[in-house]
């Protein structure tokens, strides 16, 4: 097998299958279908023109990632536009006056969540600013771990927990609201 | 310990931590118990809600279209191409300082057409320029870095159609170059980014492919660019563009990192 043919069939066994988790990552970062497209494409050209730099039998997902990840910051960020995003200072209010104020009432009806629409859950998750929206791609959609989450957004594993934490916070700020808007209520002990 | 909370459910917790002690913490304390139930919620919530787009097939195609056209190319142009490096360090390639303004693409071109039934390509041809410019065989005719004067002198040379001249910063322009075929005057520049690379330009009028066809394109690249997409090659150290805009075609060859040129040229109306 010649050298050509040999790094194409690694890239095939290593780089190609992860062409789906790619391109949900661009779809939901971008929120553009043909930016998404330009930007898988762009990645993978990039990453089978670099292929032999790539160390054999490390994370090949995280890698072609972390390619993604430099071409998006540098053109496509650039070009997106991002819609209006949450604001954190708000959801530590709307946490005030939710939360509960005896062991007793520390529950909630989750139930409520189940009946949102995927899209809205999807909106909510495009809502979130980038740096939010990215932990919670590659930590509960992508099932990246931390460490390489830390990795591919060059922080340490600290804050990596700590963004997402906010996130998923900010996220059921938002989630409550649609299921508000459904006629839903989350109740606690105190107002039944 | 609010960070250790997502930590605990995504089953992230450092060595030192301790689960249970975790655990015993979140259940004796409401404040904690709530944050619990909220992280647990979200969570459950994306999993059961969020799912993988999946890639589209055709972009999948048009991705291993591309890698495998990479593929093909590599091998044999590396054996025999000197690599960008070399190229680099030969002082003829200080192109600021570089006087001699021949015509070379001229005869370039013209022989690519002797004795060839075919119309020459119009891809191949920008391939094979930006080669001989590497190889030190083409030098601009008109050199300058001010896109008035090359504008200018695209002009005065019969260039009958708007030639983009970026005037962005983020390139220099080094100088143009005027060929003719078909009776057509074509206009060429080239640039260096900052760090030294070269972006060669070759932008001709639309109707020179369509209707007087002067030159040829095939109609796969035809049809990447009719899809509104970039057509894109990468040739072992260098990277190949095609783009066309309202009224014109243009190839672009360079050796620098083909995103920002690609984003700039490929947005053109």
């Amino acid at each position: 097998m010649t050298n050509s043919k040999a790094l194409y069939a690694d890239f095939e066994r290593e780089a190609v299958p992860h062409m789906d988790a790619l391109f949900n990552f661009a779809l939901r970062m971008t929120g553009d279908s043909d930016e998404a497209n330009d930007l898988v494409q762009d990645t993978y050209l990039r990453a089978f023109r670099f292929f032999d730099k790539f160390e054999k039998g490390t994370n090949c997902k995280a890698w072609l990632f972390r390619i993604m990840k430099n071409t998006y910051i540098n053109t496509y960020r650039k070009r997106t536009k991002e819609p209006e995003k949450v604001d954190y200072e708000e959801v530590e209010n709307f946490y005030e006056n939710i939360k509960p104020s005896s062991t007793d009432d520390a529950h909630l009806d989750k139930e409520i969540f189940d009946n949102l629409l995927d899209d809205q859950v999807s909106n909510a998750i495009s809502a979130l600013p980038e740096d939010f929206r990215t932990v919670v791609i590659l930590a509960d959609i992508e099932g990246f771990t931390y460490d390489e989450i830390a990795d591919f957004i060059d922080c340490p594993v600290g804050t990596v927990r700590s963004r997402l934490h906010r996130a998923r916070k900010m996220l059921f700020a938002q989630l409550y609201e649609y299921a508000g808007s459904k006629g839903y209520k989350i109740s606690t002990d105190e107002e039944e | 310990m609010l960070d250790k909370i997502s930590a605990l459910i995504d089953n992230q917790l450092y060595k030192s931590e301790s689960r249970s002690e975790i655990e015993t913490q979140i259940n004796s304390d409401p404040q904690l118990r709530f944050e619990y139930e909220i992280q647990l919620t979200v969570k459950n919530t994306i999993k059961s809600k969020c799912h993988r787009t999946m890639c589209p097939a055709a972009l999948r195609a048009k991705i291993l279209e591309g890698i495998q056209s990479q593929r093909e190319v590599r091998e044999p142009v590396r054996q025999d191409k000197p690599s960008f490096f070399s190229f680099m360090r030969r002082p003829v390639f200080a192109f600021p300082s570089a006087i001699a303004a021949v015509l070379v693409v001229y005869i370039l071109v013209s022989s690519a057409l002797t004795g060839n039934p075919d119309l020459p390509a119009f891809d191949a041809m920008a391939q094979n320029n930006f080669k001989s410019i590497l190889e030190g065989n083409l030098k601009p005719q008109m050199l300058s870095s001010s896109p008035a004067v090359l504008a200018d002198f695209f002009r005065e040379k019969g260039v009958d159609y708007e030639v983009h001249l970026p005037d962005n910063g983020k390139w220099d322009l080094v100088g143009g170059v005027v060929s003719k075929d078909g009776g057509r005057n074509l206009a060429h520049f080239v640039m260096k980014s900052k760090t030294g690379g070269l972006i060669y330009v070759f932008e001709i009028s639309k109707k020179y492919l369509t209707d007087d066809k002067v030159l040829r394109l095939d109609s796969g690249k035809l049809a990447v660019l009719n899809t509104g997409n970039c057509y894109t090659k990468f040739v072992d150290d260098y990277c190949l563009m095609v783009t066309k805009t309202n009224d014109n075609y243009i190839a672009i060859a360079t050796n620098c990192d083909p995103t920002e040129i690609k984003s700039y040229f490929c947005s053109i109306k």
